[in-house]
């Protein structure tokens, strides 16, 4: 079984927002315009955090390009009171947007901050609806939605996968975040294959995740910046 | 079709003395009508809010990215809270057969059933998608906090209901003896109640079996109801106290509203016989001990807090402390714990304005209390960004009106229907109480002392 | 029984349909896009390569087709640029496309101002018409053309244009930066920098991750296409630390416009600690040791000039940064076995832009990078079919309006601003202006001069896709196709390393009933009639691409792009050359190349001195004299007397209005910068990553991300530091007026750590008239209120010359500390 998981690299990240694009075009996320996003409520499933550390001529700025941390504990479906939202077992935390009541407890009990939430119809001004991606499926108002570590792209790879009559393994899948990046800052694989690129990574002492200290054991890792 | 009640009271005796109890429902004026109309208008406009909202989304609240929760959620906690004055306190006194109870339980028990059914429907107007509001059930998964919430206080409204008609029975059973209109009403809610004994032994078996039900039940129910939040792992709200805090501040706030309620229904309904300076005397000591408590509480909560000093959790601290939170939470602090301590304490401001000044002051500062608790938190998530604000919109304090609106209406409802206070109750207490309270209190009192003859230590043996 | 796919889903749409109307949830069902699309084909998926033509990068791009139609878009990483990656703006393409404020037909503006439709025959019809009738009276000079068309293929076509109707009049408006190459190295272009084999570049205001000709080929080459920790390290010397900078090694804040002067300082600490390559000055620099000339005179050489003048505490004083710092990075620099010193974006903006180019890139003399691995070298010529000469030859050229002139003697001129000065003072009429694919009204600082302009000109034609500051001042608005709708052919972004030619191909039947601005071009000159028509003799665009291609098959340099390349196989090719004789036929040829988007040659010719530095010594010239001889000219034409030599080069100085004298004014010096305005702030306007190109917002998505690094979006931002913040009373979110003698624009106050005190930065990109698009009126151009100031040697107008204060308009709307607060 593949256990799906994320290394960025912010050594090699140049915060320059390529991934944060690449998602919303290939997730078919719908801007909200300007009113909406000074009221906070843009939304963007994967977002490039700044980070300041020190102070006055030492000062260092960091970006964190953070996505759903895809938890293996993950709080958000712990809380869910209508299983909209699940812990996949290639471990991926899905939402069901057909299922979901909009409560947004999952919003709530998510230290992360990774769900967002329709807070009106998604619009699409002109043909903009022409160029969504046919693979996933546009949002209906009230539902929450998150990142899906492109999972309709794992999907087409195992259907492929199965065509070829092997198991779906790592490499098999790139999200459009990994795929867009041009500093290749973030690696896509399988954690479960001690062989993999992302398993290796993640062993690198420049490892860390997000709030480890949580328990929610994300599968999203970070590479600290060399100094 | 006159019938003679066993208790010997002649309906529709003109010598009926609890005739004040009756006078709102046997000639209900143009002030109901007026009152009535003005309430539904309002409620009126909040449904018609409510219908927009679910049309055009929940966009039209002030809620955002982090502060996905903000008036509904506050709210809710806010009437939850409220709806323990009722069946919890009249539960606690019948229990603990404090005699001076018998006007007020009645009173108390509408608040909770009113307020109740209003706080449980909040969530409802929370959900992006109440079209799907059934999931709960056809999807329910019981390990969300959610779940809980559904079941405690599905079981809270409906042993609150309970509770609240089992004890009304004799009075609608005299409401239909006297022929008050609508007559239909009244035959088919007494239940056939004839006042004989095997009925008055069921009737206080029952109201017996359900004090004691209700009072976990309703402690139960702002416990999971502080759990929805101290089960996250969020700053501010991961707390193992929230639930006696909750339950506390539940009560706290539930008294203080039964003391507005009872001030503003002995002025209007003219119940000054009945609500006396010793109800509000009792019943402000009650709340003066819960303000201490409350306090205690918060003192507890905000102090480990502070003294652990963990950033995201400080960062929470200090948004309300000092930060955009600030008046909200010291306007809190004054009118949770100064105000109610200063008035409540010297006898010389414990009058009746002065306790409603007190209740109301306390019913503002609990609500304070759930925002303080709601948004600070969400506000600053552990991830340091992105920070968020929160300003609701007219149509969440549009919503807000409606549910004190319906909670006004709910109360003017019944005042037209049923009697506020529990007339045979009162009956009661004046056939019995006496001379059971005399027996009671010769129970507390050291026994006579014993002849001579017999050892002391008898009893003990 | 087989259902079609397209019948099932109608079906099934049918059928959950009617239990919609039995009170079921909809959203259970099957979605009316899935429907949609079922009923568009059977759902085939292609992938396409093409090339993004929303910036003058031109990286190349995979399209994913479904149906034929395009659904997504990723970066090609079969190409040399990008290699994979695709910037925001690029990944907006599709936004691009399918924009709700798209042209749908040509507008001509009628009696009262409004723009009205009219059919392409008639628009195309009036302008032809009116040339021909110009060129036969011999006003071909009255025409004059903008454009901003990426590549030069497409410039050559229009030149060529502009030839055909006799014109003398075509600019594009991105012709700075040259000046300091063509001072130090005699070259007219901008040279290579290898930045794929660099071990450490050292930038001047260029933040290279965002901004410059190809950011998303400096990310690659520096860090993409490395292995993990073993990316190139960068210095990054400027006023405002960005996104991309940020990873820099070492962020050395400087006042604003002192560039050069820090890389005096470094190239005196390099010199002082014999930390640079001897025999590279030796061998290949003029100028850098004291020398003697013709006449016998004393020269100064680079080398005096460095240890007397700009040791490192008054570099720190000027900078206003730490002397232990340039020392530092000097250091590091020498020590760096591949390093780089680039210059650009707000060092190549300011008043004295040559002057710090020519320093900074002194240094890569210093340092020994020309014309090896991961260093400075020029580009493989495209081998494009030369264009036969045409026959309009013998018409006599008039001067052009963009030649420069007057007794500034600048080497060139800020063309939107010339144009428009020439034109307001009617020293030059202009009857037909030709806009192309630009939008200069908007992100010149002559901007507003040029509309004054547009009204005088009686007939203003803008070719665009989209309704801009531009095409508001047109008479004729011809729209033409987006880039996914088009053919493209582009060629390498300036300071690239290697060659490439891009060749993208439409994905999508042109939505519209627009065109493209090659073929708009080619049916002009064939309207014009006579010999316009016959010098323009293509049919059509990719016609016209098609036969400048048969110059690559028969030279057989390069290669198609093709597969992924092993690193090995590129160094074997190295050494044995590159050819592809593969493709004998120029049909074989154009089929890969459609296939593929792109050609490439990553050989350098490695030896050639000559065609590196075409300075009069033949060497790279710390001492320009190539810059003597321009002052001296200059000097001679501001006095009808016979004078010396000295003596015309003194009043050539004098001319310039250079601050300092004798020979340091033609070794690389620092000029100090002039600001304009009473603010004590300066202004610096920059182009954040969501401001490429100048169609990104019509995009909702890069607007709504185009403050991304503050998690901000729709907004125009003033990037203030901490001090300056303090100081000013000022917190992040409040908004302000940005107040310049010359107007003022609003912005939201953005707080910075790492921004210097006393600048504010605005970012261009928001603040465009858009009819019916979506980011119409948000935002603001800080371009608006920036003073005309000079480079006196370039001609161009700095944007970073403008002084300002903040005026408070509203306080933030609500509590909580701001992203750059920390917290950490």
């Amino acid at each position: 079984m593949t256990r799906w998981g994320m290394v960025i690299d912010l050594d090699r990240c140049t915060g320059c927002g390529s991934c944060m694009a690449a998602c919303h075009q290939e997730n078919n996320l719908a801007a909200v315009g300007p009113e909406e996003s000074s009221r906070d409520r843009a939304f963007h499933w994967l977002r490039v955090l700044p980070e300041v550390s020190g102070s006055g001529a030492e000062v260092k700025v960091r970006y964190v390009p953070q996505p759903c941390v895809q938890c293996d504990d993950p709080p958000c479906v712990r809380v869910c009171p209508v299983h909209a939202t699940y812990l996949g077992e290639e471990g991926i935390v899905a939402q069901i947007y057909s299922r979901c009541i909009g409560c947004r407890y999952c919003m709530a009990a998510c230290p992360y901050n990774a769900k967002v939430f329709n807070w009106y119809e998604p619009e699409w001004p002109g043909d903009l609806k022409q160029g969504t991606n046919p693979d996933v499926s546009l949002r209906p108002k009230g539902v929450v939605e998150k990142c899906t570590f492109c999972h309709h792209r794992v999907v087409k790879a195992r259907e492929e996968a199965r065509a070829a009559g092997r198991e779906i393994r790592d490499g098999d899948v790139t999200p459009a975040c990994a795929e867009s990046c041009p500093a290749r800052a973030i690696e896509f694989g399988d954690l479960e294959d001690p062989t993999s690129r992302v398993s290796e990574l993640t062993r690198s002492p420049r490892a860390f995740r997000l709030h480890a200290d949580l328990g929610t054991r994300p599968k999203v890792y970070y590479l600290a910046e060399r100094d | 079709m006159t019938s003679v009640n066993d208790k010997g009271v002649s309906a529709g005796g003109l010598e009926f003395e609890d005739q004040d109890l009756l006078r709102s429902i046997e000639d209900s004026g143009v002030g109901f009508r007026v009152v009535s109309t003005l309430l539904c208008l309002v409620i009126l406009t909040a449904w018609v809010i409510f219908g927009r909202q679910i049309l055009r989304g929940l966009g039209v609240t002030g809620l955002n990215q982090p502060v996905a929760w903000g008036f509904y959620i506050v709210n809710f906690v806010f009437f939850i809270g409220i709806s323990h004055a009722g069946t919890l306190i009249s539960a606690i006194l019948r229990l603990s057969q404090a005699e001076w109870r018998r006007p007020i339980t009645r009173m108390a028990e509408v608040i909770t059933v009113v307020v109740l059914a209003i706080g449980a429907f909040h969530p409802v107007l929370d959900l992006g998608r109440p079209d799907r509001a059934l999931n709960i059930f056809t999807a329910g998964r019981l390990q969300s906090p959610l779940l809980w919430d559904v079941s405690s206080i599905s079981a809270y409204f409906m042993a609150s209901t309970v509770y609240l008609y089992i004890p009304m029975i004799p009075d609608i059973a005299l409401l239909r003896d006297r022929g008050v209109r609508p007559r239909w009403l009244y035959q088919f809610l007494a239940w056939g109640w004839q006042g004989t004994p095997r009925q008055q032994a069921v009737l206080e078996r029952a109201v017996g079996i359900l004090m004691v039900l209700v009072i976990p039940i309703a402690i139960s129910v702002h416990t999971v109801i502080s759990y929805i939040f101290a089960m996250t792992l969020q700053p501010g709200w991961h707390s193992t106290i929230f639930g006696p805090y909750f339950v506390v501040g539940a009560i706290f706030s539930g008294i203080a509203a039964l003391m507005m309620v009872m001030i503003v229904l002995r002025r209007i309904f003219h119940l000054e016989r009945y609500l006396k300076q010793v109800h509000f005397d009792y019943l402000s000591r009650l709340l003066l001990i819960m303000s201490l408590l409350w306090f205690y509480f918060t003192f507890s909560e905000y102090l480990t807090a502070f003294f652990g000093n963990e950033p995201s959790e400080m960062r929470v601290f200090y948004y309300k402390v000092t930060g955009p939170y600030a008046p909200f939470f010291w306007s809190m602090v004054v009118a949770n714990f100064l105000i109610p301590a200063i008035l409540l304490s010297f006898r010389r401001t414990r009058t009746i304005p002065g306790i409603f000044i007190a209740s109301t002051s306390v019913v503002i500062g609990m609500w304070l209390e759930r925002l303080n608790i709601v948004v600070p938190s969400l506000a600053n998530p552990r991830l340091a960004l992105p920070t968020g604000y929160y300003i609701p919109s007219l149509v969440e304090w549009v919503m807000f009106a409606g549910g004190i609106a319906t909670f006004m209406l709910g109360f003017v409802i019944f005042a037209r229907f049923f009697p506020l206070i529990s007339v045979w109750e009162i009956q009661e207490g004046r056939k019995l109480s006496i001379a059971e309270t005399t027996e009671r209190l010769e129970g507390y009192l050291p026994d006579p002392v014993p002849s001579a003859a017999t050892p002391p230590m008898t009893e003990g043996g | 029984m087989i259902v079609p796919r397209r019948e099932f889903l109608k079906m099934l749409g049918v059928a959950t349909g009617t239990l919609g109307l039995g009170g079921c949830d909809r959203d259970w069902l099957v979605p009316d896009r899935l429907v949609e699309l079922a009923q568009r084909g059977p759902g085939l998926e292609s992938q396409v390569p093409t090339i993004c033509g929303l910036c003058e990068s031109g990286c190349g791009l995979t399209v994913r087709l479904v149906d034929g139609l395009p659904v997504g878009l990723k970066g090609n990483p079969h190409h040399p640029l990008n290699r994979g990656g695709l910037c925001p703006v690029g990944q907006a393409g599709l936004e691009v496309l399918y924009a709700p404020n798209r042209l749908r037909a040509p507008q001509r503006r009628g009696a009262g101002g409004e723009l009205e439709p009219v059919s392409w025959e008639d628009a195309l019809a009036e302008v032809g018409g009116l040339l021909g009738k110009m060129r036969s009276e011999g006003q071909g000079s009255r025409v004059a053309l903008l454009t901003d068309e990426p590549g030069r293929l497409f410039h050559d076509l229009a030149a060529r244009f502009a030839q055909a109707v006799g014109s003398p009049n075509i600019s594009s408006t991105k012709s700075q930066g040259l000046l300091p190459f063509t001072l130090t190295q005699g070259i007219a272009q901008v040279p290579g920098f290898d930045l794929d084999k660099a071990d450490l570049v050292m930038s001047f205001g260029l933040e290279l991750f965002e901004d410059g000709p190809a950011p998303l080929h400096a990310i690659s080459a520096m860090v993409g296409s490395r292995q993990t920790e073993e990316r190139a390290a960068h210095i990054y010397a400027g006023t405002r630390l960005s996104a991309g900078s940020s990873r820099a090694e070492v962020y050395v804040p400087i006042e604003p416009g002192t560039h050069g002067a820090l890389a005096l300082g470094v190239a005196h600490v390099l010199v002082r600690e014999g930390n640079y390559d001897r025999d590279f000055v030796a061998e290949h620099t003029f100028g850098f040791e004291d020398w003697i000339d013709d006449q016998g005179r004393e020269r100064l050489g680079f080398r005096r000039l460095l240890l007397e003048r700009y040791y490192p505490d008054r570099i720190a004083r000027i900078c206003g940064c730490d002397a232990a710092t340039v020392v530092r990075v000097a250091r590091r620099l020498g020590e760096a076995a591949a390093p780089l010193a680039v210059v650009g974006g707000e060092g190549s903006q300011g008043s004295n832009a040559t002057w710090t180019g020519v320093a900074v890139h002194s240094l890569n003399a210093l340092l020994g990078v020309f014309d090896r691995p991961g260093g400075v070298s020029l580009p493989p010529p495209i081998p494009l079919t030369p264009l036969a000469d045409p026959e309009t030859s013998s018409l006599e050229q008039a001067e052009s309006i963009f030649a420069p002139g007057g007794s500034v003697g600048a080497f060139g001129v800020d063309a939107v601003e010339k144009l428009a000065e020439r034109v307001i003072d009617g020293t030059y009429p202009i009857d037909l202006l030709i806009v192309v694919s630009s939008n200069p009204v908007y992100s010149s600082p002559a901007g507003q001069r040029l509309s004054q302009a547009m009204e005088q000109i009686q007939s203003v034609v803008v070719l665009t896709p989209f309704l801009d500051e531009t095409s508001a001042h047109a008479d004729l608005v011809l729209p033409t196709h987006v880039f996914l709708e088009s053919w493209q052919g582009t060629t390498t972004p300036a300071a690239v390393a290697f060659s490439t030619l891009g060749l993208g191909k439409p994905v999508i039947e042109p939505l519209f009933d627009t065109r493209h601005p090659g073929d708009v071009l080619l049916e002009l000159g064939r309207a014009a009639g006579g010999p316009a028509g016959a010098a323009l003799p293509w049919v059509s665009y990719p016609d016209y691409l098609k036969e400048r291609m048969e110059g690559l098959v028969i030279s057989g340099e390069g290669s198609v792009v093709t597969g992924s390349f092993e690193e090995s196989w590129v160094h074997f090719l190295e050494e044995r050359g590159w050819r592809f004789l593969e493709h004998r036929s120029l049909e074989n040829f154009w089929a890969a190349l459609e296939r593929e988007s792109g050609w490439w040659n990553p050989v350098p010719a490695r030896g050639d001195w000559a065609r590196l530095f075409r300075t009069p010594s033949g060497r790279f010239e710390f001492f320009s004299q190539t810059l003597e001889r321009h002052l001296r000219d200059v000097g001679g034409m501001t006095a009808d007397v016979e004078m010396s030599e000295e003596e015309a080069l003194e009043r050539g100085i004098a001319a310039m209005g250079s601050q300092v004298d004798g020979d340091e004014v033609l070794l690389p010096h620092f000029e100090p910068p002039i600001a304009s305005g009473a603010g004590e702030l300066q202004l610096l306007p920059f182009r954040p990553i969501t401001a490429r190109g100048h169609l990104a917002a019509v995009s909702p998505m890069v607007a709504e991300m185009f403050g991304y690094p503050f998690l901000d979006g729709w907004q125009t931002w003033a990037e203030i530091g901490t001090d300056t913040a303090h100081d000013l009373d000022l917190a992040d979110g409040d908004l302000v007026a940005v107040e310049s003698d010359r107007g003022s624009i609003e912005a939201v106050v953005r707080v910075h750590p790492a921004a210097v005190p006393r600048t504010v930065h605005v970012p261009v990109g928001l603040g465009h008239v858009q009819p019916g698009g979506v980011a119409d009126g948000i935002g603001s151009n800080p371009i608006e209120i920036v003073e005309p100031i000079r480079d006196n040697l370039s001609g161009v107008l700095s944007t970073t010359s403008s002084r300002v204060s903040l005026r408070l308009l509203r306080r933030r709307p609500h509590g909580g500390p701001a992203p750059m607060d920390g917290g950490h």
